[in-house]
């Protein structure tokens, strides 16, 4: 298993992709940063006087799908934004979220994967190792080579998000970007692994039941796209109409894309571990379902 | 006689139709096993199944005299090329080779790299990348990287599609010291008859998925070589009277009939000297067989030429 392990590490330093999507990768962050940075910088600029002469006065609210006004913690992009435009500093872990929750990071992940997961059945090479290998050890190796790919691509994203926050927050609002807790950080970097690692293992399961890059690319770009949002809400619909649940359920709770979107730094304990649970359990799952896949079919 | 492979009624169906059917066939250590058949007889199916592959529909096989979930350790010995090379056409020969010397755990990949490059003819190719690689420079990177984890066993599916007549002997040559000087045994496939029987020590004739015939080299050669076919009043006497003049390779391959295996030029004067010792002789003809026409006839190919 650590041979095999090696292997694909070697092939992902020998492969121009890997580095072609970490730049694309990095690219996505930073500018999603500097944009966030931009509007934050706009958000904290003094309110002009906009009564209108008949002495009403119009305010921003901010209109996200998970918005709630008596909650207080508020999640998705706008609604990070929002959190963020209040602060007096700005800490690692609201930078990685704000670098994450818009699924910037985990659209060029997504293409990266199918190509490297599934460059072994495009090209044949598979067939070197099919026989020898227990097939299980080959969907493992590539799971936990993705794993090491996610966790750097996402450290050296958010080293260069800092870099850009700290310019231009610190010098546009005069507000500190600071390391922070690191009990924070380390919260959100845990979080924020675990969801991209359950949904690359999500993505590799599907290369292997269908063992298509056109099926498991276009896969993972829905996911990282809001095409998933819109069926929760439909499951949703029809869940409070026939079932007799809590309001408060929703579907969206209960998929690991959640702790992405929806994840915020002051989020309760509850609210992580469910999230951590969700991840924990479709990766397992994932996991299982991509080596039965595996196992079952022929090696063409 | 130790067997290194042995299959019992192997098959393999896809979509309710046999691709290999019920094929039974030992190889023993050491030998070149020629594996013969058209497009479509089932001959890479039938490899893919002993590479694990592919899972038999039905049937089963031995390997290094091991079953099941024992034989499964038993395939780190063997080494495959099957159909077109996998490799990773942006990288170079020799990083190719180090992919699969990593995955397999191989000390000393760097010598190693350096020797298989060497052994197939692609030593001098550099950093290019493979996918920039001729078909035939792609094929002997395949038989490369199959000899990777030094194998006992090493199957190759048609290792001599797309090389020129110089690759072709080259690759011969190549197969010919793997089997002498390190023992490796060899199950080598193609549908080129002529080229198998100058590498091949034994055969297996497969058409529509089925083993028709199985023989030795030597076999072969009896059943295709030009022979003299000579019907005569008295085998005995013209058993003596070919002994007298010296031939040796003769059988009786008929009733009255003697088959003559060797200098076939010499009809004529086989004739007069059965007539010299009074014999009858009520026909006299020679055959002479191509390699591809026996194929072609057990196949039912070209009209069952």
């Amino acid at each position: 298993m650590f041979d095999l392990i090696r292997s694909n590490l070697f092939l992902m330093k020998k492969s121009r992709s890997t580095y072609i999507m970490t730049i694309i990768a990095i690219a996505t962050t930073a500018i999603t940063i500097l944009s966030n940075a931009l509007l934050i910088a706009l958000l904290h600029e003094p309110a002009e006087d906009n009564d209108d002469e008949n002495g009403v006065s119009v305010t921003m609210t901010a209109d996200y799908e998970d918005a709630t006004s008596d909650d207080p913690t508020m999640t998705g992009t706008v609604g990070t934004l929002m959190n963020a435009a209040n602060k007096n500093s700005y800490s690692a872990a609201d930078i990685l979220t704000m670098m994450t929750s818009g699924m910037n990071l985990l659209l060029p992940l997504s293409i990266y994967l199918v190509i490297f997961a599934n460059s072994d059945s495009k090209n044949g090479y598979i067939k070197n190792l099919g026989g020898c290998v227990a097939r299980r050890k080959i969907v493992l190796a590539k799971l936990i080579c993705s794993a090491v790919y996610t966790i750097f691509a996402m450290l050296i994203s958010w080293g260069v998000s800092m870099a850009i926050a700290k310019a231009v927050i610190e010098s546009k609002c005069k507000v500190d970007v600071v390391f922070g807790s690191g009990e924070d950080f380390a919260k959100a970097l845990g979080i924020q692994l675990l969801s991209h690692i359950t949904i690359a293992a999500v993505i590799i399961m599907v290369i292997m039941i269908t063992r298509s890059t056109a099926v498991s690319i276009a896969f993972g770009v829905a996911l990282s796209s809001g095409i998933p949002t819109l069926l929760y809400q439909v499951a949703d619909m029809v869940l409070h109409k026939y079932v007799d649940i809590s309001d408060d359920f929703s579907i969206a709770d209960y998929v690991p894309s959640n702790a992405i979107t929806g994840f915020s730094p002051a989020q309760d304990s509850d609210t992580t571990t469910r999230m951590i649970v969700v991840c924990v359990i479709y990766l397992v799952i994932a996991t299982v379902i991509g080596i039965a896949a595996m196992k079952k079919k022929d090696i063409r | 006689m130790e067997y290194l492979l042995t299959t019992d009624s192997l098959t393999k169906i896809y979509h309710g139709k046999p691709a290999v059917n019920r094929v039974s066939m030992n190889i023993s250590k050491g030998e070149i096993y020629g594996l013969i058949g058209r497009n479509g007889a089932g001959k890479t199916t039938l490899m893919k199944m002993i590479c694990g592959l592919a899972a038999p529909s039905a049937g089963d096989f031995t390997l290094f005299g091991k079953r099941g979930a024992e034989r499964v350790k038993m395939m780190r010995r063997v080494g495959a090329l099957i159909e077109a090379p996998g490799i990773y056409a942006n990288l170079s020969a020799a990083d190719n080779i180090h992919i699969k010397a990593l995955a397999f755990g191989v000390k000393n990949s760097a010598q190693k790299e350096k020797e298989l490059l060497e052994l197939v003819g692609l030593g001098g190719v550099g950093k290019k990348a493979a996918g920039k690689f001729s078909l035939g420079m792609r094929q002997r990177l395949g038989i490369a990287m199959a000899l990777v984890a030094d194998p006992e066993l090493l199957i190759l599916d048609e290792p001599i599609n797309g090389l020129d007549p110089q690759g072709i002997a080259e690759v011969r040559d190549v197969l010919h010291r793997l089997n002498a000087e390190r023992g490796i045994t060899i199950i080598i496939s193609s549908h080129i008859l002529e080229e198998l029987a100058k590498v091949a020590t034994s055969f297996g004739i497969i058409n529509n998925g089925v083993m028709i015939e199985e023989l030795t080299r030597e076999q072969l050669m009896a059943k295709c070589s030009s022979h003299i076919d000579i019907s005569v009043s008295d085998i005995n006497k013209a058993a003596d009277v070919l002994q007298e003049m010296g031939f040796n390779n003769f059988r009786l391959v008929g009733e009255n009939t003697i088959g003559i295996f060797e200098r076939t030029n010499e009809s004529a004067q086989i004739t007069l000297a059965m007539a010299k010792a009074g014999l009858w002789v009520y026909s006299i003809c020679t055959h002479s067989e191509a390699l591809e026409d026996y194929f072609l006839k057990l196949t039912g190919g070209v009209g069952n030429v």
